[in-house]
Order: C-alpha cells, then sequence, then structure tokens
C-alpha cells in the first residue's frame, strides 16, 4: 500500500494539528492536551458534555463528529490503541458544563479500562460521569450476548441521539438512558475485502486472498463470521441485511434509518450501488426508510469494504435525527 | 537487608526499562502471535519514560514515584497495558503512602495491591491467561516463604522462580480475556507475553536486591 505521511511516529500528532488547523473555528486542543480535542466553545454551560475516545484511524470516528449538536470532545489514542486516562480526565475537566459528563464510546476492552479509570477519578473530583457503550456489530457475538459486541458505525447514531438529548436540556441520566434505549435499536454488519496497515506496524492488520471477503470483520480487522469468495454487491448486501434483521426484526410500517458505511477504501459509487439493494428488500417488507445515511462515517484507515446499519426508529428518536448539527465533518439543518 | 527507599525505586526502574528494552523483540513476537505484536513494544516504551521522568524529576516518597511513575506510564503506552500498570503502580502506592523505606513485608502489600488494582481494572481473575498468572504464584510464594521464616532473600528469589514457573504454566490455558480470547483455541501452547512480564518485574525485583547482597 502506498501512503502518505512523514514518520510512523508523528502519524497521530500531526493529523490531531491538521484537523485543529483546517477548523479553527470549530476545533481547539482540551487545554493543550495533544491528544484531547473538544469543541471550541466548550464547556457549553448547563448542557450535558457528551465524551468519546479511542484509536486513531477511524475518520470522521471520532473527532469529525465533535461540534454543535453532536458531542463536545475526544480523546484521541494512537492507531487502533485506547488513549490514556489523564487524556480522557483532561478532556472531562475540560468540556464539563456543570450538568455531568456521558463518556460514548465504542466496546473496547482498553477504551473501557482508561475511560472507567478516568470516570472514577472524575467523580472523586466532583463531575458526574455516566457510561454508555456502543455495542451494535452483530457479528461480534451471538444474540444473548450482545453486551460483548463491538462498537462499530453505530457510534454515528449514539452521538445524533446523545447530542440532540444533550441539547434539549436533558438531565445527564435521561441523556444516558435515552442514548441506551436508541441502541438498543441499532445493529451493524461489516465485510471486508482488503486490510489496512497500521503506520509503523510494517505488514497488513491481516491477510484475505484476492478473491475472498469476510463477511463481519471488525473495523481493526478481527475475525468475522464468514470467509469465502467475493460475490456481487446484491448478493453480498442481502446476506448482511438478513443478518441484521435477524438479531433485529422489522414490522410492516416501522421506520428505519439505514446507514451504509464506507470502511474507508470503498468508493460512494459502491456504497450507493449497495444502498438501492438495502432499501429494496427493505421495501420489500414495507419498511420505510427514514433519513438514510451514505458515505465514510467510521473507517478502518484504508480498508476496503463497507458496513450496513439499521435504527429502529420512533418518533422520538426520528425528531433527535433530525437535530440540526454542525461539525467539520457533518453538517445538517439550520 | 532488603528494603526499598526512594532511591532504590528509582534505580529499579531504571532496571525494568532496561529489562524490557532487553526482552522487547520476544515479547513482541509473543504477542504477535495472539494480539498485535506491540506488547515489548509498549513496555520498553512505558518504563523507559517513568525511569527518565524519576530520573530527571525525582519524586517525594516512594509512594509518589510510583504513583506519578504509573500515571506516565499509561500517558505514555495508553492501551489496555498502560491503564493495567497505572492501576497496578497506583495500587502498589497507595500501599506504602507516607512510608519511608519498605521491607519484604510491604514489599508483598505493594504486590498483593498491584494485584488487587490490575483485577479490579482488568476484571480478570487467575487462570485466564493474563500477568496475573505470574503475579498471583509470585505473591503466594513470597508470604509463603515470610510465613515459614525464611530469610529476605531467598523469599525474594523464591517469588521470582514462581512467577517464571506461572507465566511458563500459561502455555496449559486459554485466553478467557482481553482482545487475545478472539484466539483461545490457538492460544494453547503459547506463552501470555502478560505473565512474562509479570515475571520479568518480579525477577528484576529480586535480583536488585541479591546483586546488592552480592556486593
Amino acid at each position: 500500500m502506498k501512503t502518505f505521511y512523514n514518520e510512523a511516529e508523528t502519524y497521530v500528532d500531526e493529523m490531531l494539528e491538521g484537523i485543529v488547523a483546517a477548523h479553527p473555528g470549530e476545533l481547539a486542543f482540551a487545554a493543550g492536551e495533544r491528544r484531547a480535542i473538544m469543541r471550541v466553545d466548550a464547556p457549553v454551560k448547563d448542557k450535558v458534555a457528551i465524551c468519546t475516545g479511542g484509536g486513531s484511524g477511524h475518520l470522521p470516528v471520532f473527532m469529525g463528529y465533535v461540534g454543535k449538536g453532536l458531542i463536545d470532545g475526544a480523546a484521541i489514542g494512537n492507531v487502533f490503541a485506547s488513549p490514556s486516562m489523564n487524556q480522557m480526565l483532561t478532556l472531562t475537566r475540560a468540556v464539563h458544563g456543570g450538568k455531568g459528563v456521558l463518556y460514548l464510546y465504542g466496546n473496547y476492552g482498553g477504551d473501557v479500562m482508561n475511560f472507567d479509570m478516568a470516570a472514577e477519578l472524575a467523580e472523586e473530583e466532583g463531575i458526574q460521569v455516566r457510561t454508555v457503550l456502543v455495542a451494535d456489530d452483530v457479528a461480534s457475538a451471538p444474540k444473548g450476548k450482545e453486551s460483548e459486541r463491538r462498537g462499530v458505525a453505530g457510534l454515528f447514531y449514539a452521538y445524533k441521539v446523545a447530542g440532540a438529548c444533550a441539547d434539549s436540556g436533558a438531565s445527564l441520566e435521561e441523556v444516558a438512558v435515552t442514548t441506551e434505549e436508541a441502541l438498543a435499536q441499532v445493529r451493524s454488519i461489516g465485510v471486508a475485502i482488503s486490510p489496512c496497515t497500521v503506520p509503523g506496524a510494517g505488514k497488513p492488520t491481516f491477510t484475505l486472498p484476492e478473491d475472498q471477503m469476510e463477511i463481519g470483520m471488525g473495523i481493526h480487522g478481527e475475525a468475522g463470521i464468514h470467509r469465502g469468495p467475493r460475490r456481487p454487491a446484491d448478493e453480498v448486501t442481502a446476506d448482511m441485511v438478513r443478518l441484521l434483521l435477524e438479531d433485529l426484526p422489522l414490522a410492516a410500517g416501522e421506520d428505519v434509518s439505514v446507514l451504509v458505511n464506507s470502511l474507508g477504501a470503498t468508493p460512494l459509487e459502491e456504497l450507493y450501488i449497495v444502498y438501492r439493494k438495502a432499501a429494496e428488500i427493505l421495501g420489500e417488507g414495507k419498511v420505510k426508510v427514514y433519513s438514510p445515511y451514505v458515505g465514510r462515517y467510521a473507517t478502518s484507515m484504508e480498508m476496503a469494504g463497507y458496513s450496513i446499519t439499521l435504527f429502529r426508529l420512533n418518533d422520538r428518536f426520528k425528531g433527535y435525527l433530525d437535530h440540526p448539527v454542525r461539525t467539520p465533518f457533518v453538517r445538517e439543518g439550520r | 537487608m532488603a528494603e526499598l527507599t526512594l532511591r532504590e525505586v528509582v534505580e529499579i526502574f531504571a532496571e525494568l526499562a532496561r529489562a524490557f528494552e532487553a526482552n522487547r523483540d520476544r515479547l513482541n513476537e509473543l504477542d504477535a502471535r495472539l494480539g498485535d505484536g506491540d506488547h515489548g513494544l509498549s513496555m520498553a516504551r512505558g518504563f523507559g519514560a517513568v525511569a527518565s521522568l524519576l530520573q530527571e524529576k525525582p519524586p517525594g516518597t516512594i509512594s509518589d514515584a510510583l504513583m506519578q511513575g504509573g500515571m506516565h506510564f499509561n500517558e505514555i503506552s495508553g492501551s489496555t497495558i498502560g491503564i493495567l500498570m497505572f492501576s497496578a503502580m497506583r495500587e502498589a502506592g497507595k500501599a506504602v503512602a507516607g512510608k519511608e523505606r519498605a521491607g519484604v513485608p510491604e514489599m508483598a502489600e505493594m504486590l498483593a495491591a498491584a494485584i488487587g488494582g490490575i483485577q479490579k481494572r482488568g476484571k480478570a481473575q487467575v487462570g485466564q491467561k493474563t500477568i496475573l498468572d505470574s503475579l498471583q504464584p509470585a505473591l503466594e510464594a513470597l508470604q509463603g516463604a515470610l510465613a515459614a521464616g525464611e530469610p529476605e532473600g531467598p523469599a525474594l528469589e523464591a517469588a521470582a522462580r514462581a512467577a517464571e514457573e506461572g507465566a511458563e504454566a500459561t502455555r496449559k490455558l486459554e485466553s478467557a480475556i482481553g482482545r487475545a480470547r478472539w484466539f483461545a483455541e490457538r492460544s494453547k501452547g503459547e506463552l501470555d507475553p502478560g505473565a512474562v512480564s509479570g515475571a520479568i518485574i518480579v525477577r528484576t525485583v529480586a535480583d536488585h536486591f541479591s546483586a546488592r547482597t552480592d556486593t
């Protein structure tokens, strides 16, 4: 894989400096911490602050969602590695607007341990913290073991709901419970056809023969549920939507938001071919698609592949999806 | 007499940095079989940074050295191992809060506290193929030797041996926690790099005091 960067050692720091330099009116480093980025007007007084974080390599996850209507800040680790407890704690102090802080991030061991420790120390300082984990990848653990699942593109919907709910003036407990209720209605699954290479690692995160694909692969190259010959987009998409609907049955007349996400290298053209088929299948079941999203929402550097996420909606969640947001990567509504 | 003072703690961290630098590639290779292959790098970087910090900005007490050192380790090596080492060093530091020196019985208390910190943060148990599988046998051997009235040098040596045996015994275990659990089946027969690191830590402390007794 040919790439453009300077040194593996400075990859993350230079990327973050670039993002802050490109969006000076919107983003800033939190309290001088070079691994924590917050909205420039943080702390927002009397609003529940929302913090996220995790390893680099997934843009626009995480920094791309920092801004009005979504989240207040993100702590950023090395590629695919959790940020430190202290980076999270520094961010927490910087964004806390007096109404508590929600930690909202993907279910990965290193992130959980660091965020939990930061939460303990923040509580000791008198900052109220609640944690909600995103665990939407149906391929990473079977039904019945939902809490062991990994968090992937469903992060986007989690940020949308939590951000809109927090903007409505809700309490920390209300934002946390609402976000959990929404996440109970979110499911994702991915498919990969080629890997990415962590800078400095020298070799790709996995190997997959040219004629093969893997359904269910995680965004760090974690093993999926089915490896087999590559097939046309419609067939693969039909399999994936079927797996999602087995986990999250949708009745005729129900509303669902669909997110077709590129894992990095897969182009928009292919995503729309995928979306077409997904929408067709949902339409056959008389399920109504409300607010589709197609694009790069949660990536794995230059991995080729895509994921599909379904979010089963009620009127309240529809309202949250319509809530205007303004971040460097997402601009919706007023 | 084997006794930790602030100076000894600073020296031991320098020795840990050297030990992990020497074992870096071996630990990376072990990790690559079950994980992402950066464990040796994380440990070498973490302890290297702690050793430099303690030399440049000497802390006031043993407890501060461990707690600030742990914070710095986590800062440099983020991720899972970074927070586990932070939790271990923070709890070990708390166990000797206000003390200027720590003899072998206090070292046993520090090790017990460190194990508690790792268990609490990592939610792991002995037998799940983690660093606990070398630290816990070391603690038991140390406590056993002290209870039997053995001299301090041999007691520390017994702890180091038990840690090494515990690490070796992880070959028989299946990874039951963390990212390596995705390779549970394949993990049989392999050493757990975390347990090997635990053994390196206990061995480094024991050798520090046996080297001093020799001179």
